[in-house]
């Protein structure tokens, strides 16, 4: 290795990211509609975790993820998204996607969870066809 | 490799987005094209939560991490100081089954070595060090 180590490099702003997650919900006939801006990553996985939870023991049966305004998902996003789908499956609840793109497409590509979930290209017709 | 950054973190998912800033805003410099720095960010999250959780136990530890460039490609070294573990020997997940029967967890490991050109391990120094390579430009991807 070479010893030209540069302890402090200046920080750009074209790297400058929000590090959060946005969740709002809004009920759509018997569907939820449930937006995520951000991301959804390691840090921020938990407070997904919590919130689906808790719309869940509210009594929601039927979910739709729209995932337009998420930026970036890693392994622990994919693991919160799996488990939301396992509990409304396990309940006979209808589960679906929209709106993915970018990496957050990519990452779901890579992972086949592209062929197992229920991905819709408009939020109409995944409320539509989730109802 | 041509060493460009190096710098040591703990090995708490607090230190997540300092780390993903430092090693993104090295890879811009050194001619990484921005379409490629959500991957970088996946692979650095990835690797670092794994040693967050698996390297050290509750005493915690660091993580060291250097990066540069060497063959036109931009290089990643994340180096834990925990028992010896080849984190490349891991088996693939089942991807083909459905929602019930998936398997929670494993994803990660599978993303590094999907969306990297190259990711190697050696134990060197007391250290597991991970090596992980990126091409500059999405064409360059093999």
């Amino acid at each position: 290795l070479a010893r030209n180590v540069i302890e402090n490099i200046t920080e750009t702003a074209t790297v400058k990211r929000e590090m959060k997650m946005e969740i709002t919900t809004s009920a759509k006939n018997d569907v939820l509609l449930v937006t995520l801006n951000g991301r959804l990553d390691a840090v921020t996985a938990a407070d997904f975790d919590q919130k689906i939870n808790s719309l869940l023991t509210e009594g929601a049966s039927s979910l739709v993820l729209n995932l337009h305004g998420l930026e970036y998902i890693s392994s622990a996003g994919l693991r919160s998204i799996l488990v939301t789908g396992k509990k409304l499956k396990s309940s006979n609840g209808g589960f679906a996607l929209v709106g993915l793109r970018g990496v957050v497409k990519e990452v779901f590509e890579v992972s086949g969870f592209y062929s197992i979930f229920k991905i819709f290209e408009s939020e109409e017709e995944a409320l539509r066809r989730s109802a | 490799m041509k060493l460009e950054h190096a710098f040591r973190i703990d090995a708490h998912p607090a230190d997540l987005a300092g780390l993903i800033r430092q090693v993104t805003t090295c890879a811009a410099e050194l001619g990484v094209n921005d379409s490629r720095l959500p991957v970088i960010e996946l692979v650095v999250e990835e690797i670092f939560i794994n040693i967050c959780k698996h390297a050290y136990g509750d005493a915690g530890g660091g993580v060291e991490v250097r990066c540069g460039l060497a063959d036109g490609r931009f290089v990643l070294e994340m180096v834990d100081f925990g028992q010896p573990f080849d984190l490349t020997s891991l088996p693939d997940p089942d991807l083909t089954q459905d929602v019930q029967e998936r398997k929670v967890g494993g994803l990660g490991v599978y993303f590094i070595k999907k969306m990297t050109d190259a990711f190697g391990y050696r134990r060197e120094d007391n250290g597991n060090v991970l090596k992980v390579s990126f091409s500059l430009d999405p064409r360059g991807k093999t």
